[in-house]
């Protein structure tokens, strides 16, 4: 099924090297995996993303393509059957755009911020900003696809990718930023859809344990702590 | 050309906003402009972007598209017939993307910097825009080489992306108290700055270079009065 060599450099506990994982497993995609030592980066992944020194890179017959989001795209562009990721409509196409950019700017953002925050201030803020993106991403969910599980409707797509790898952080940032998930009273469409991404097989290939990212939350925030 | 309603909400010095400029005008797209106020956001951006409640925003027949580079991607899905933005090749779309995320990630955050920052943050922000031009200026060279956009003969959406910075350079300059690289340094992007300033469709939106940089001026006095 795949056409050519496929390989994923990643480090197990990045959502944005989830993103990629989802996308290939989706679609049934077979790739080689290399783990990345992000303090002792690889050769090929210096020389694979020379601007950002990142991962995820996919490489795909030898050509490296960065960004966790371009390379959804182009793995969708690539193999775009079975499980088209992005709506051929222009508008839904671009609604699903928008939820996976939120993502990066508002859900990353303050999770990252929250893992970090060295005083109270900073980490309740964080905190806020935090619960605020996703109860956006419920409401989102309840105007897009009511009574549906995805943004997608039945199926994921590539709103649902670019977001789900942030479900297997959530007990990370309970634990390390005392942030507390609300339940399904208060947001009904994100618990929903919460089960319903654990519920797909290709998604579980490759989640890591959510009490395996909360532990390494808590280094990277104990490294933050050391720094300040 | 088309008979629907297109209205862009924008503020004329915004960069993001120019984006959609290029893109209709580069297809030839009729369209409403309304200059929006940041200091007092009109009712109708408030309700298009109620999430981040910024411009540019493109309302298409009623319905809001936002962020820049979503709204130029939605452009060359609805208007594809002329001058096609994204090349077919997943490969090649998957570089013209990178290099537009980069205009975003790099020489806009650093641009950002450079006008609001103080002391060393402020240096180090000018050293950071150098960086992301010459990144630009090696780009060019690697994937259109002798040609000058990234698209080769003709802009595509990685020049709509970064074409934008190009009426901040001087309010880059004057800011940052730098003068940027000539063009024995960089000969691909001084090719490519000449090539884009000669596109007619570009020219329609561009807003006066002294303009700008005198607003960049305005921001960065605000701000040092703010520090």
């Amino acid at each position: 099924m795949s056409k050519g060599s496929v390989k994923v450099l990643s480090f197990w506990s990045s959502m944005f090297g989830l993103r990629v994982h989802y996308a290939l497993d989706l679609k049934g995609v077979s790739y080689e995996y290399q783990e990345e030592n992000l303090f002792n980066k690889s050769k090929e992944l210096l020389e694979a993303n020379p601007i950002y020194a990142k991962i995820p890179v996919l490489i795909h017959n030898g050509k490296p393509i960065c960004e966790s989001l371009i390379i959804v795209d182009y793995i969708d562009s690539v193999w775009p059957n079975p499980h088209k990721l992005l709506p051929e409509d222009p508008y839904k196409k671009a609604v699903a755009r928008f939820w996976a950019d939120f993502g990066d700017k508002k859900v990353y953002d303050a999770g990252s911020r929250l893992i970090r925050a060295t005083t109270e201030e900073e980490r309740k803020k964080a905190s806020e900003d935090l619960k605020w993106a996703l109860m956006k991403i419920d409401e989102a969910l309840g105007t897009i696809a009511p009574r549906k599980p995805f943004f997608g409707g039945d199926s994921m797509n590539f709103a649902d990718v670019a977001l789900a790898p942030f479900i297997c952080w959530f007990k990370g940032y309970q634990k390390v930023g005392g942030f507390v998930l609300p339940g399904p009273e208060e947001w009904p469409n994100l618990h929903k859809w919460v089960t319903a991404v654990k519920s797909v097989e290709a998604i579980r290939k490759s989640t890591p344990s959510e009490d395996k990212v909360a532990e390494f939350a808590e280094v990277i925030r104990k490294r933050a702590i050391g720094s300040a």
